[in-house]
């Protein structure tokens, strides 16, 4: 059964000025201290605090809408649940299965052929090539391309590239799905068959996380809300309820 | 500060190494033929194109170092083969890390394929570019000893010493953006103190210079047993030596610092 449990996780990103990343800096810095004078201490590492002691569980069936100003923390909480972002401080428990349906474009290859591009994403996502053969025609009929699956993906509409995408990254196996801002994909009829597939899989008692600016979105497919403001919870409950309380950003 | 669950998760990854090797395997070899895709020759132009060097300075090269083509020209060729592989994987693997930053921040993939990506991808050069050596073998015709297939060994130790070194030298320069030119510069420098161009038994002095340069005996392993030149068995203990170093300095590197990574691309 999926379930995330977070208690007081606070990631701090280290925004390294040019001067930290240089060896002269350290250089120079270690020359002033065998001066026995430290002018400058040369570690020019600020950190943002992208989230700040967020605690919250989610079990089965739960679907969490993640609202707020861009940079709240949204994406980078998403990135935590993904395990990209290990924890500055906190803990994080994830039992069960991700799919991350955030970036589902990067490393793609525009010239190589729709079949070339699904094993290449498929490595990417970690699996070997026999997992992706195994799932290569159910990914292909879900996608409805056909033929144009031989041929470069640089060919492709936007729609069609995006259809690609989806079907790719819908295809593992897996009952958390993180995504950041909704995926509308393809016409009308391709759209529907997504949404089909999306509620299918957040249906079989999964977990959905999603960060979206749009509050039609979110009443559709979520049943809780969270907004972030500044790295911080500042509201979360049922998802109509978050929706509707104003804003508290007198503080900010 | 690395928690025992980031330790786990490091060492997992380099679990996956072997595990999962198909895929930073296949990677490489998407790479390569992403770069040749529509063109004629394909890959093959990257033998094309050492073979045309090798041609260039080996027939002309070897009059000032008091060697005839028939024993400079195999003998550059071979070292610059595995130069190449040397140059370009020190080079790559330092900006590797930074060049892969958005996969990092977007997937699930260890962090250590991108490594090991660019290291395969290199070792395919490396084996298209011997096909120069067989194709100058019948115009030259060296004497080859059964012992020659040692070559193959050196390379195999080269590969694993590469290995480590890469995850070393990616690590730091995704952190300190100054090293990458600063590699550059090592790669020159070492270009110059490592037996390519000339002969080591050429050295009037500095000969015990040469013994420091680590590079030196990567070098003799791989080119000395195919141009049946002799090894000495101290070059390859000290090449054994270097690799395991490098693995065990490159896996204790990768296990510490594997979290901060994706906060530094």
């Amino acid at each position: 059964m999926p379930s995330i449990v977070l208690e007081n996780l606070t990631i701090d990103i280290p925004v390294l000025s040019i001067r930290a990343r240089s060896l002269r800096t350290i250089a120079v810095a270690k020359a002033r201290a065998i001066g026995g004078r430290i002018i400058d201490s040369g570690s020019h590492v600020s950190v943002v605090r992208a989230l700040d002691q967020i605690s919250f569980t989610l079990g089965r069936g739960d679907r969490l809408g993640l609202i707020g100003p861009n940079g709240a923390g949204k994406s980078t909480l998403i990135r935590v649940l993904a395990d990209i972002y290990a924890p500055s401080a906190g803990t994080i428990e994830r039992r069960g299965t991700l799919i991350p349906m955030f970036d589902i474009g990067i490393g793609f290859d525009p010239e190589a052929t729709g079949y070339e591009n699904i094993m290449l994403r498929g490595m990417m996502m970690g699996l070997t090539r026999r997992e992706i053969a195994a799932r290569t025609d159910e990914i292909a009929a879900f996608s409805e391309l056909g033929e144009y699956l031989d041929l470069p993906i640089r060919t492709y509409s936007a729609g069609m590239t995006l259809r690609l995408m989806f079907s790719i990254a819908t295809s593992v196996a897996g009952d958390i799905i993180l995504m950041d801002e909704w995926i509308s994909v393809g016409d009308e009829s391709f759209q529907s068959k997504a949404q089909r597939r999306m509620l299918e899989i957040t249906g079989k008692a999964g977990i959905l996380v999603i960060a979206s600016h749009d509050p039609n979105t979110l009443r559709q497919h979520c049943t809780l809300g969270m907004r972030l403001e500044k790295g911080r919870v500042v509201d979360f409950g049922p998802i109509e309820k978050v929706l509707s309380r104003p804003i508290l950003n007198a503080a900010v | 500060m690395a928690s025992s669950i980031d330790t786990d998760r490091a060492l997992h990854d380099l679990g996956d190494v072997f595990f999962r090797s198909t895929i930073w395997s296949s990677l490489a070899h998407a790479d390569i033929r992403s770069k040749y895709r529509l063109s004629t020759f394909g890959s093959l132009w990257i033998t094309l194109t050492t073979g045309a060097l090798a041609l260039a300075i080996g027939l002309f090269y070897g009059q000032f170092f008091g060697q005839d083509i028939h024993s400079y020209l195999p003998y550059f060729t071979a070292s610059y083969i595995t130069w190449t592989f040397i140059a370009s994987v020190l080079g790559e693997a330092s900006v590797t890390l930074v060049g892969a930053g958005n996969l990092i921040k977007s997937s699930q993939m260890p962090i250590v394929f991108h490594i090991l990506r660019m290291l395969h991808r290199n070792l395919i050069i490396v084996l298209h570019n011997a096909i120069v050596l067989i194709a100058i073998w019948p115009f030259v015709r060296w004497s080859l000893h059964p012992s020659a297939v040692l070559s193959l060994a050196g390379l195999v130790l080269l590969y694993l010493f590469l290995v480590g070194t890469s995850a070393i030298i990616a690590i730091i320069c995704v952190r300190y953006r100054d090293v990458p030119p600063l590699i550059q510069v090592l790669i020159q420098f070492l270009f110059f103190l490592t037996p390519i161009i000339w002969y080591p038994e050429q050295l009037k002095f500095g000969a015990e210079f040469l013994k420091l340069n680590p590079m030196t005996y990567m070098l003799m392993i791989v080119r000395d047993p195919i141009l049946g030149r002799p090894v000495e068995i101290q070059t390859w203990i000290i090449a054994i030596g270097l690799s395991a170093a490098s693995l065990i300095a490159g896996s204790l590197m990768y296990v510490r610092f594997r979290r901060r990574i994706a906060y530094w691309v």
